[in-house]
């Protein structure tokens, strides 16, 4: 399948007084036509920040400095303009975000909203741009969209409202649309319509989907590949089946044993990963992950390791990735027996 | 191309277009009407209006209603109390007191509409340009500090005595007073809806810069802004009011509110009309538009529906 977006090796790093934070570093991915990628970590690995990077959403004269590639098809986006780069944004890819209660702005009707987005990119008159808006919020199933359209953003419900986001982001056709944590703020049954609306739209209109998200579950149901990362790097990629089937990242194994499993007894401790998320400016020199890894040696403390391929499908950022010197691995499979 | 439902969409939306011009008519009169309703249903805001629309009916039929000239003198009648030919009586030197506070009423609103007005829209843009730009920023706020700091009062006489005794210069130097409040708030307001995740939805959609902070920020800003000019509109008139009643304001002949009060100010147990009135029509004016600025804050609020 063709690539739509290629990223080498992009850090993102942002000024600040304490000097220059990397919040995203080194990290490299594909996005394939039609697929869907999940990135998923706790707060502050860096996810979102990789996200609004690509769309180089910051402020770039005081705030912030991009290095790496961003390849969408041929063209890269970080030598873009900041014109050429308005004309990307929302015709070719697009965003949804978490909190769809503030995403609309409260003093136009949702048809004005998803209409700006027609008007900027494609020279309609103002009915076609009309009909095409009606149309959208029709596609994202929303029922009468011709009374919707005239509608504030106050009168519809949570759900309503990240309908019509995705209507809004959907509305130029992108061949990529990045989704960040587009659930979040939603009630348990919204979230699987949402869900079930973003996999539907993806499957249909044959657009590219990265997904951001915490939720692991969703990632199983809906993602073809995943992506795990830990303070700004990738520690853990490859295809969703290999990754739940034998995740070999320490991290990734945490996240999986984090989901609270119905048939727990009542009286275990949830488990938890230890420690949290450090700061950026007390970044660990060797293995970011080693100061809350179960299993961290010498090695781990001392020296980064590289993001390597276990297999075709599969990729990991750990020493001990191969079970070398043993322990590893029989540790592991003592522990998920446990 | 939207795939497999499209015929059946397209049959609900044709149906839902032919419905739709009416539909918008009827959502807006009921929009309407329910703002109506909320506004009326306010009685402070209601009065407050009342009391504007009769002053600014007085002023512009001011030739119609009042019977005499403001300024024709008559020695013969000076100092006479309230009459049937003169309501208000007249002043020291015989010119009808109810002309004059008519009259005045069109200096006071003329001064505190432009006022209003072009120190809002001054204020808008400076206080938008120091949002998006640190560098402006520091120097505009430092600037609007500076001015601040100075009593507002105090200011605008100290410009009236540089520029001189004129209507013109009344109301440039209460342009200059008000910038500063009017570029704050807009700045203020523009920097927190400009961290609003709608604001980064429409970066994402393409929009550009210029188009954002017009079309975007703008609309969201102007509801308190537009409340904080009926509050400079009322607060221009009290101070071109103080500054005619120092003598820093319109020049003497002319009969603003503030100048018939500085007259009757030395009258004042033998001619008590003469303070009377004028300052009962400045209060009432001024609370007046507060009530109505007061009203058109709720109105202008959509989420407040």
């Amino acid at each position: 399948m063709e690539r739509v977006l290629q990223i080498e090796n992009l850090c993102t790093e942002f000024k600040t007084e304490r000097g220059m934070l990397k919040a995203v570093d080194g990290v490299s991915f594909e996005v394939r036509e039609g697929e869907m990628l999940g990135i998923v970590g706790e707060s502050g690995c860096g996810k979102s920040v990789t996200s609004q990077s690509i769309l180089r959403l910051y402020d770039e004269k005081s705030f912030v400095r991009y290095t790496g590639d961003v390849r969408f098809h041929d063209e890269s986006l970080l030598a873009l303009s900041e014109k050429q780069m308005e004309s990307v944004r929302g015709a070719k890819i697009s965003m949804v975000f978490q909190d769809a209660l503030s995403s609309l702005n409260p003093v136009f009707t949702v048809g004005d909203q998803i209409m700006e987005a027609i008007l900027i990119h494609q020279k309609r008159t103002k009915a076609e741009a009309k009909e095409q808006a009606i149309e959208m919020l029709n596609l994202v199933g929303i029922p009468d969209p011709g009374r919707r359209f005239h509608q504030y953003p106050f009168e519809l419900s949570g759900g309503m409202r990240q309908r019509v986001m995705i209507a809004v982001a959907l509305a130029c056709h992108p061949q990529l649309l990045i989704a960040d944590e587009p659930t979040t703020a939603l009630d348990v049954t919204i979230q699987a319509q949402i869900m079930d609306l973003i996999v539907d739209m993806n499957k249909r209109l044959g657009m590219a989907v990265m997904l951001i998200t915490h939720d692991l579950a969703v990632v199983a149901e809906t993602c073809d590949r995943l992506i795990v990362m830990y303070l700004g790097q990738i520690v853990e990629e490859g295809r969703v089946e290999d990754i739940f089937d034998h995740p070999m990242h320490p991290y990734t194994m945490g996240l999986m044993n984090s989901i609270p499993k119905l048939d727990t007894a009542k009286a275990t401790r949830l488990y938890q990963i230890n420690g949290t998320v450090p700061l950026l400016n007390q970044i660990p020199v060797g293995c970011r992950f080693a100061p809350r890894c179960p299993y961290a040696t010498d090695l781990c403390r001392e020296e980064m390791p590289e993001l390597s391929q276990v297999s075709e499908t599969q990729g990991v950022r750990c020493h001990y990735r191969n079970g070398r010197n043993g322990g590893f691995v029989q540790e592991r499979l003592e522990y998920e027996a446990g | 191309m939207l795939g497999t439902n499209g015929s059946e969409g397209a049959m609900t939306y044709t149906a839902a277009q032919n419905d739709l011009s009416l539909q918008k008519k009827k959502l807006a009169q009921e929009q309407f009407e329910i703002r109506l309703k909320k506004f009326t249903h306010n009685r402070a805001s209601v009065f407050g209006l009342a009391v504007v629309t009769l002053v600014i009916v007085l002023a512009v039929f001011a030739p119609l209603i009042a019977l005499h000239d403001p300024l024709a003198m008559n020695t013969a009648d000076r100092l006479k109390g309230i009459s049937a030919e003169h309501w208000f009586g007249t002043d020291n030197m015989g010119r009808d007191v109810f002309a004059r506070v008519l009259y005045g009423a069109r200096i006071s609103l003329t001064v505190g509409f432009t006022v209003g007005l072009v120190s809002g829209f001054l204020g808008l843009v400076i206080g938008l340009y120091a949002s998006t730009n640190k560098l402006a920023d520091n120097i505009l706020m430092r600037v609007c500090d500076g001015l601040k700091a100075i009593p507002s009062t105090l200011l605008a006489i100290t410009m009236m005595a540089v520029l001189g005794a004129d209507i013109k210069n009344v109301i440039i130097s209460l342009i200059v007073v008000n910038i500063p409040n009017m570029a704050r708030l807009a700045r203020s307001q523009a920097l927190v809806v400009k961290e609003q995740t709608y604001i980064e939805a429409m970066r994402c959609l393409g929009s550009s810069q210029k188009r954002i902070l017009w079309a975007h920020i703008v609309p969201n800003i102007l509801s308190p802004m537009i409340v904080q000019m009926t509050f400079v509109f009322a607060s221009a008139i009290i101070t071109e009011a103080a500054l005619s009643f120092l003598g820093a304001g319109v020049p003497a002949p002319a009969p603003s509110w503030g100048n018939i009060l500085k007259e009757g100010k030395d009258v004042i147990y033998t001619a008590w009309w003469m303070i009377l009135f004028p300052g009962v029509f400045t209060a009432l004016t001024v609370l007046g538009l507060n009530l109505l600025g007061d009203g058109v804050r709720d109105l202008m609020d959509p989420k407040s529906n």
